[in-house]
């Protein structure tokens, strides 16, 4: 098997498709010279490879799979708070991808219509599964140490000082999992994925009021439920 | 001490280190294998009429054809295919009419002629038809058609039979 650098998930920060470390202009047939927005490059960049891809180009699809997989793994991921289940809700999500690749019109883009199915299956899955969960997380990568977020919390919030990486997830991990599937389905793709309200609602097909309204209620309830993290700050002037 | 509520960016923050929870190192080159055998496996379950449809698409796809130019062009098809069968006549169904009306004819041969085929003198006839019926000779030896040729104990010591 030929080893495929990725990006990993936490270059995934901003708001639209991330820009992926995948040599995918070679593999769209692009020079690259010219001087593109990174976000129409990859817009541009997916149109190529689903077009061959819709004629039975294997390579294409391939292509599409490993510069997608991170932010479509994070999604699921964050949405069920469990490994092994996203593992497989991802297949899943590829499989359909590839079956229905061919009906892709290109209405919307690429990563909207794939990041729309990957949220419609995880969100049936979850609805099926009920309240029979269990969390199974990933491990947390060294690199938020050097996290400036993660810092700055480090500084203000005594819990974040004194717990330990693992029970801080554990407890952020728990609150999501708290919340309703859409709920937590707005907030994954907002607070955590970055992706701006329009694209949240194409991708659940609900509008952008809707959206907002989510994402105010699932927050008070997140910041009820996470205030244990918030600054502390001395009072012993006034006791 | 006291604690202050979570603000607004203070949630955002501290949600956006989710991003930081990473699958295990190799996963996503794995990834791609792992697709690559769910797609085979789905290949394998898929009942033969959607190879077949598939197949059939992927032969048109090249000629780029529109669903609505494909689907007038096959009711032209049909169209043609009716036109050419009303124009020119049915041999086969001739070939029918003309067996059927021969086995008739037979049969009608058979029945007025004036022998009767191997019917045993002790076997009675099941359906007797009393406008055709033979009218033999009780006492008459019976013969029997072996190969169009009239055989009979009469004849048979004239003619034997060789095989």
């Amino acid at each position: 098997m030929t080893a495929i650098s990725l990006p990993l998930l936490s270059s995934v920060s901003s708001p639209l498709p991330a820009e992926s470390a995948f040599p995918a202009a070679a593999l769209a047939g692009k020079s690259g010279a010219r001087e593109m927005d990174p976000q129409a490059q990859s817009r541009n960049e997916d149109e190529q490879l689903v077009a061959r891809a819709q004629t039975g180009d294997s390579a294409a699809f391939d292509a599409l799979v490993v510069k997608h997989s991170a932010r479509l793994y994070a999604l699921v991921y964050n949405m069920t708070s469990n490994h092994d289940d996203t593992d497989d809700l991802l297949q899943d999500v590829w499989a359909k991808a590839y079956r229905s690749i061919g009906g892709f019109r290109g209405k919307s883009q690429f990563y909207t219509w794939l990041h729309s199915v990957a949220a419609n299956t995880t969100l049936n899955f979850l609805k099926r599964r009920g309240r029979r969960w269990m969390m199974s997380l990933d491990d947390v990568d060294n690199g938020i140490l050097q996290d400036k977020e993660f810092v700055e919390l480090q500084s203000t919030s005594t819990p974040v000082r004194e717990s330990d990486l693992a029970e801080m997830q554990q407890k952020i991990n728990e609150a999501m999992m708290k919340l309703t599937p859409d709920h937590r389905a707005v907030v994954t793709m907002f607070d955590i994925q970055g992706m701006p309200h329009a694209d949240i609602a194409k991708v659940l097909g609900i509008g952008e009021g809707t959206v907002r309204s989510r994402l105010f209620y699932a927050h008070k309830q997140l910041q009820a439920w996470l205030s244990e993290f918030a600054p502390v700050h001395s009072n012993s002037h006034s006791a | 001490m006291e604690n202050q509520p979570l603000n607004e960016s203070q949630l955002q923050a501290l949600l956006r280190l989710k991003r930081h929870e990473t699958p295990p190192p190799g996963y996503f080159e794995n990834l791609l294998d792992r697709v690559h055998r769910r797609q085979r496996e789905e290949m394998l379950r898929r009942p033969a009429w959607q190879i077949a449809l598939e197949r059939i698409r992927a032969f048109f796809a090249p000629l780029q054809m529109d669903w609505r130019h494909a689907g007038s062009m096959a009711a032209l098809l049909v169209a043609g295919v009716f036109a050419i069968r009303i124009a020119i006549p049915d041999r086969a169904a001739d070939a029918s009419q003309l067996a059927v009306r021969t086995a008739s004819g037979s049969a009608a041969l058979a029945q007025n002629g004036p022998m009767l085929t191997l019917q045993p003198p002790s076997v009675q006839p099941l359906a007797p038809q009393e406008n055709h019926r033979v009218q033999r000779d009780p006492s008459a030896p019976v013969r029997f058609i072996i190969d169009a040729q009239p055989v009979s104990y009469e004849r048979h010591e004239t003619t034997p039979i060789r095989f």
